[in-house]
């Protein structure tokens, strides 16, 4: 007796993919002509759905309303990247580097650089006795850096303003405070003081201010 | 005057004329939706997918590159967006048969008028419980097998749709149908 086809195979002939072979069996097989009766019944329960259409007359206005918000929302992000970019990413805790003109002192995020987050840690902080008023301060800032738990970080160039906004955004509108908390501390060591405050104040977020300070002799 | 190609509207959306799409949408909202129904068994979910699919075709319309058929390509991104639809919704959803009930007693009525109504319910409840139980099929078979049964797209487009060898697609679609004949016939319906 011929041996019976596979599923398989049965499959594919009621696909209409069979070879001579397949087909002289399924003739003379009443076994597989019956496993391949049932897979017809199967696509013939099927069937039906095959007639289904969107019965919603406001479907395709739908769709384009919803392409058409979606690219008004998309140029109105474009145009507050730089706040937006910063606010989507800001996760961990906060602490301020600051970063003076000296060689010698420990590397902070050099701006427009490829960030490498694991080198600012909360104990990176600086000499920053030459810098005398938050006026100071946020005259000299360049940039914002914001590192997500993951690791992942976002260096966007910033002024003093779109700090402002960002931290705004994620309701710390007193930012001055934290300049101050900087200051109070002075950073004079890198024991992490800065960054103690910082988790006080910011709970769960880490961001990274980067500042160019004006050479206390003005070079 | 003419139909414009596929590749003609997209060209014409892709230079700026975001009304283009519109053409595109209307012809092939059914199908998204159909698989996307066959896939999910709810047709609010279905209308939902539809949308985002469509959504997402044309936001990512510049990386179509023409190399499958269009509606290859948005099938692929069908697919996509009904497991991350089922993801965010839970794993199985219970199939709307009251609706689908309704819809093939009318199909049933158009497509043989001499049918007894015995045989109608029959039928009926047979097309209904294969919905179910072809959402209850793991989910890359189900996939293959609507775009084989339902869609009665080619290996060919269903290997382009879903990135996947010939070979495997045909395992795909045999061994859906296999699961699927095993449960209706363990529902008696076979």
């Amino acid at each position: 007796m011929k041996k019976h086809l596979t599923f398989e195979r049965i499959s594919a002939v009621s696909d209409g993919q069979f070879t001579d072979a397949d087909r002289d069996h399924m003739t003379s097989c009443s076994q597989c002509t019956s496993v391949l009766d049932d897979i017809e019944r199967v696509k013939l329960y099927l069937t039906p759905a095959k007639y289904r259409t969107v019965s919603d007359d406001l479907f395709d206005a739908r769709v384009m309303q919803r392409i058409a918000a979606g690219r008004r929302k998309r140029r109105s992000l474009w145009a507050i990247a730089p706040y937006t970019a910063a606010a989507a990413i800001a996760v961990m805790v906060v602490t301020f580097a600051l970063r003076n003109d000296q060689p010698t002192a420990p590397a902070t995020v050099a701006l427009g650089s490829a960030p490498d987050t694991k080198t600012v840690a909360a104990a990176n902080t600086f000499v920053v006795d030459d810098v005398a008023s938050i006026a100071e301060l946020s005259t000299s800032l360049t940039g914002v850096r914001i590192i997500t738990a993951d690791g992942d970080s976002v260096t966007a160039e910033a002024d003093y303003r779109t700090y402002q906004r960002v931290l705004e955004r994620h309701g710390l509108a007193d930012t001055s405070r934290y300049f101050r908390a900087a200051r109070g501390l002075s950073l004079a060591s890198s024991n992490g003081e800065a960054a103690h405050a910082g988790e006080e104040l910011m709970a769960s977020r880490k961001i990274v201010f980067t500042l160019r300070l004006r050479s206390p002799k003005g070079e | 005057m003419s139909e414009r190609s596929d590749a003609e509207i997209i060209s014409a959306v892709l230079a700026g004329d975001t009304e283009a799409f519109a053409v595109l949408v209307r012809k092939y909202r059914d199908r998204i939706y159909r698989f996307a129904c066959s896939y999910c068994g709810n047709e609010d979910d279905a209308l939902e997918i539809a949308q985002e699919v469509l959504i997402a075709a044309f936001e990512s319309l510049k990386n179509f590159r023409g190399e499958s058929q269009f509606s290859t390509w948005l099938y692929s991104i069908t697919t996509n967006q009904c497991r991350n639809h089922a993801r965010r919704r839970g794993r199985i959803r219970k199939v709307s048969l009251s609706a689908m009930d309704e819809e093939f007693e009318q199909e049933i009525q158009i497509a043989d008028t001499r049918e007894s109504t015995e045989k109608k319910v029959l039928l009926s409840e047979a097309h209904a419980a294969a919905m179910e139980e072809l959402q209850r099929i793991p989910e890359d078979y189900r996939q293959a097998v609507i775009l084989r049964d339902i869609e009665e797209m080619s290996y060919d487009d269903i290997s382009r749709a879903l990135s996947i060898s010939m070979s495997n697609v045909k395992v795909r679609i045999h061994r859906g149908r296999e699961m699927l004949k095993k449960r209706m016939a363990e529902r008696g319906l076979l």
